[in-house]
């Protein structure tokens, strides 16, 4: 009795995860189709081949789009890694002047949201002469007063005892950070820095008003462009080019995921 | 304490310098893109060119390229016109702001008032080039008191497609070359009708310079002022009997069940031809830009005619479409000059010949029909030479010169929202009349803030 | 005498070591944290102000404030007819996007809870929208239903729809923006909602079980009251997320048909960079904010969020 009611379970699990990753599986299986065949409706036909996949690669800029997300989002990550343990650092254990104040400060950017502040930030860096470049994609995206939540309440968990012991063996602050914060904070601070890389992998609109050449354009935009560019829409590399897209990101997802289970509702919002 | 003080400045102090090097260098980059160390200048190209077309324009560019060893074009494709005039406003004065830049015909008087840009007739006095060699109608649609602005490149007008061997599997009869309402309406129902509804009698996209175009074939204005000619445009006049009877034949062929919706914007464009090649819908109104794309994909026998006009008038002309060229202010001498040498190249009889056998944009100047392959293509497919013959046989008045105001962008969107509406049913004089209005207050409101740098002498 | 003498003597020491604590504390403090400052400063704090200066003026074509008018650009914005329906259509979306991304969560994180042997592939496969960009996501929705190839456009038209291309339709096009949305937001939301079913006692539903209590009726009484603070959570965040979207209006539909689609962000983009009316923008921007910044507001005042409490 216990097997058919197991049985239908399992029935029903693989039923709603297929309906669930449905559009990902259809991507790829289009995405292996040539597009005659999709484009006559022709979707169970058996010319499966990794054709589309090499066209992307080969006629389109693809890898340079990915090699721009990749450098931009790898940038911001050490950037916000950088600063973020930093301030974070001064709010877990520096008792200073308006401390209460900036701490506000930081509070209070995290309820102002960006998109409302692209006219002001484009001109800026218009200014800078960043527009077109790696500076203006990952520069203003240093810091995250998120990322300062998340890594002081990591840092206050830090057990006082330890704390007495930096402070024993004489440990300068940096030398403290470096040597006992970190390492403590570790789980902490990769979670941390794959949410920050999978956030500006997938961004989007600040990259899209400020690149304007496929050398800096990154990926996300990128498929814009490609789909703009292309006004037959060949839909096998279409697909291929967006299954290219995703591939990196469910494959972090997979080696992340058990960091993102243990600290995502621990560490607080989404930012 | 102190120590970790010190090494916090350090680092702060490294950063900063890391930061303002790269700053810096970057910065370099792209102020010296002149010389890209081969000695020769670079000039940044932007232009709308995708698809099959964009082969082409590159396959001309690198002919330049090649032909020549003091410059270097780097075309970058920026999107549809409407995001690329919208980029080149955003990057005035910029580092990226482009030398060369292909912006279309609707834009022009943002150009204008933008400011940024070289009058072309400066080069074309500095050398004495001869102008006349390009069609009067084209250079008169560029002109504005009296000078030219830009180069005209790719120039289009809107005509009809239709699929001949279709209409002949189902014993249509030809359309006529400038045919009528009545004659595109009897077309459609005839061919839904006989074909069981497998295919689609006509469509005719949601895109606003489609009705600009059936309204200046009857010799209607879509602002005053002679559509902004002779001086600053203050209104539209988008509710005329003229746009009314264009909206009112759509509505109606809607009405007979022979036409297809398919929506607007690019995916709507794609999903068009698509379906025309599938051989799903008989007839539908494009730029005759669409030739190229047709002459390599279509298995069929395809016809083309004239923008259609109302039964009882006389076909009055359209105003040319597509994009002309522009030279961006403020630019080193060299690479204002380079960018004047490659838009000489593509005016040659050659380059345009070749431009409009690879793309269907018809060659504006008037000896590229005697160079071989073009004379012989036109000889093989008539349909070639449709384009042309509409231009040469319009009027040349403020219709057909087109509209020129710098809303163009909302009037376009607001007639495409009316066009929706009487797609789906809506009263035709209604939804004009929104359509009006809403346009009015755009231009009023630009107007009223942009005024002194629009009101230029026209 | 002498002890206060001597007590007075001993806090204004200590009083003045703290001081002299702090005061060395303040330059450290103020080094750690000024590049993070430098950046919120330069990015989020100037822009803000600058916006706000912004929506003061009419902006000519080249996007120079010409005009001041003071709150004109918000008074025209409030009797615009197109900015009121984008502000409707946003609202719409948001609710039913938030609404529709905790039931699914739920029923999903009720499902993957079962006690079942290798139940963790379905967990894993259950958070596989999480990440996907909104670019990519668009496409493939874009896929689906296109009225060409799109498999859910012959589905359409098997079932009997005339008009099988929904993103023509006003209401169609919502309801693929909703479930493209919808689609990728429940990776992250079925993260969370596991989690917090996890963390419900199992005694609970022990109990339920000797009562004899079906799932359906375990899962409404027992697990939704009890994780109540994670979905009042989770839909916060959804809403707030809901009122930033862009990718995918840019990508699929481009704020249409007839601006059904043309939701706040969206028409805050259009506004600045199609129309060069960067007053109007920085208006709307406004309003964006104010809105968001109260759903902030909610958000950390009435959760349980520990991180925010010094």
């Amino acid at each position: 009795m216990t097997h058919i009611k197991n049985g239908s379970r399992y029935l029903l699990l693989t039923v709603v995860a297929v309906a669930l990753l449905f559009p990902i599986l259809l991507g790829i299986w289009a995405s292996l189709l040539p597009t005659k065949d999709i484009a006559a409706g022709n979707f169970l036909s058996t010319n499966i081949s990794l054709n589309n996949y090499w066209q992307a690669f080969v006629t389109t800029p693809i890898i340079r789009y990915m090699i721009n997300s990749f450098v931009t989002a790898g940038l911001i990550t050490i950037g916000q890694l950088v600063l973020c343990t930093l301030a974070a650092y001064a709010f877990a254990f520096i008792n200073f002047r308006y401390k209460k104040q900036l701490f506000f400060a930081f509070l209070v950017t995290m309820m102002l949201p960006f998109e409302a502040q692209i006219i002001p930030n484009f001109q800026t860096v218009k200014a800078f002469g960043w527009l077109d470049n790696y500076a203006g994609l990952t520069i203003p995206f240093f810091t995250s007063a998120f990322g300062v939540f998340m890594l002081r309440q990591a840092f206050l968990q830090i057990p006082a005892d330890l704390v007495d012991f930096g402070n024993y063996l004489g440990l300068g602050r940096l030398q403290f950070l470096w040597k006992i914060a970190v390492p403590y904070s570790r789980s902490m601070l990769i979670t941390f820095a794959l949410y920050t890389f999978l956030t500006h992998w997938n961004q989007y609109l600040w990259p899209l008003i400020t690149t304007f050449s496929d050398d800096f354009r990154p990926v996300q935009v990128g498929l814009k462009q490609l789909q703009s560019e292309d006004t037959f829409a060949n839909w096998g590399m279409v697909m291929a080019t967006a299954i290219i897209v995703l591939l990196p990101t469910l494959a972090l997802l997979l080696i992340g995921q058990k960091f993102f289970k243990r600290n995502l509702n621990a560490g607080g919002t989404k930012g | 304490m102190k120590t970790t003080y010190k090494k916090m400045i350090a680092i702060v102090a490294a950063l900063i310098v890391i930061l303002g090097l790269g700053f810096f260098f970057t910065h370099q980059q792209h102020t010296e893109a002149a010389d890209n160390g081969t000695g020769r200048t670079t000039i940044t190209f932007w232009h709308s060119m995708n698809g099959p077309n964009e082969q082409v324009l590159e396959n001309l560019v690198n002919q330049f390229n090649k032909s020549q060893t003091k410059y270097t074009i780097k075309p970058i494709y920026v999107g549809s016109y409407e995001l690329s005039i919208m980029k080149y406003a955003n990057t005035v004065g910029s580092n990226v702001s482009p030398d060369l830049v292909q912006s279309d015909q609707a834009n022009q008087s943002m150009m204008i008032g933008l400011n940024a840009t070289v009058p072309v007739q400066k080069f074309v006095d500095r050398d004495h080039y001869d102008l006349s060699q390009l069609y009067p109608g084209v250079t008169a649609a560029y002109k504005i008191n009296g000078k030219l602005a830009s180069m005209p490149f790719n120039s289009s007008s809107s005509v009809m497609y239709y699929n001949e061997s279709l209409f002949k599997k189902y014993g249509v009869a030809d359309l006529p070359l400038s045919p009528t309402y009545s004659d595109v309406t009897k077309a459609a129902v005839a061919l839904t009708k006989k074909s069981k509804g497998a295919v689609k009698g006509m469509t005719m996209q949601i895109y606003g310079w489609l009705p600009e175009e059936m309204v200046a074939n009857q010799n209607s204005l879509v602002v005053n002022h002679d559509n902004g000619r002779k001086a600053m445009a203050t209104a539209a006049t988008l509710n005329s009997p003229e746009m009314q009877k264009s909206m009112t034949w759509l509505q109606n062929v809607i009405k007979q069940n022979a036409f297809e919706n398919f929506g607007t914007g690019s995916a709507a464009a794609n999903n068009q031809s698509a379906a025309f090649l599938a051989q799903k819908v008989g007839i539908f109104m494009q730029s005759s830009a669409m030739l190229g794309q047709l002459q390599k994909n279509a298995k069929f026998k395809y016809g083309v005619t004239f923008t259609p006009h109302p039964d009882g008038t006389k076909a009055n002309g359209v105003a040319i479409g597509g994009a002309s060229l522009w030279i961006t202010k403020n630019k080193p001498a060299a690479v204002q000059e380079g960018a004047w040498q490659f838009m000489k190249f593509l005016m040659t009889p050659q380059s345009q010949a070749t431009w409009q056998l690879g793309t269907g944009y018809f060659a504006v100047n008037q000896k590229a029909n005697q160079i071989q392959t073009l004379a012989a293509a036109i000889k093989k497919n008539p349909a070639l030479a449709v384009p042309i013959k509409q231009l040469n046989q319009g009027n040349i008045n403020a219709a057909t010169a087109g509209a020129f105001f710098s809303n163009i962008q909302e009037e376009r969107q607001n007639v495409e929202l009316a066009m929706q509406q009487i797609y789906s049913g809506a009263d035709v004089k209604k939804a004009l009349n929104e359509a009006e209005t809403d346009t009015n207050t755009a231009i009023q409101k630009t107007n009223e803030v942009s005024g002194n740098l629009l009101n230029y002498k026209r | 005498m002498e002890l206060n003498k001597e007590l007075n003597k001993t806090a204004t020491e200590s009083k003045s070591k703290l001081a002299a604590t702090i005061k060395e504390n303040n330059k450290p403090a103020f080094w750690f944290l000024m590049p993070s400052l430098l950046i919120l400063t330069l990015f989020t704090f100037y822009p803000m102000i600058m916006t706000v200066y912004n929506s003061f003026f009419a902006t000519n074509i080249r996007g120079e404030a010409a005009k001041f008018v003071g709150l004109g650009n918000y008074f025209s914005i409030f009797q615009d007819p197109l900015f009121l329906k984008s502000l409707a259509g946003t609202l719409v979306y948001v609710v039913a996007f938030a609404a529709i991304t905790i039931v699914a969560g739920v029923v999903l994180a009720r499902l993957a809870t079962m006690k079942l042997r290798r139940i963790s592939w379905f967990q894993t496969a259950f958070a596989g929208t999480m990440g996907t960009s909104a670019a990519a996501a668009s496409i493939l929705w874009l896929f689906l239903f296109n009225p060409s190839v799109g498999l859910a456009s012959f589905a359409l038209k098997a079932m009997g729809m005339t008009n099988a291309n929904l993103l023509v339709d006003p209401t169609g096009a919502m309801i693929v923006i909703v479930l493209a949305s919808v689609w990728m937001a429940l990776g992250f939301a079925f993260l969370i909602l596991l989690s917090a079913f996890q963390s419900v006692p199992p005694e609970y539903y022990e109990v339920a079980d000797i009562a004899g209590w079906s799932q359906y009726k375990q899962t409404l009484k027992i697990t939704v009251p009890m994780i109540s603070p994670t979905l009042f959570f989770l839909f916060v965040v959804e809403i707030i997320d809901g009122f930033k979207m862009f990718a995918q209006i840019d990508l699929i539909t481009g704020g249409g048909p007839n601006n059904a689609t043309n939701f706040l962000a969206y028409k805050i983009y259009q506004d600045a960079f199609t129309f060069h009316n960067f007053g109007t923008a920085s208006a709307e921007s406004i309003v964006l904010t104010v809105i968001i910044a109260l759903a902030t507001w909610i958000q950390f005042h009435y959760t349980e969020r520990k991180v925010y409490y010094a």
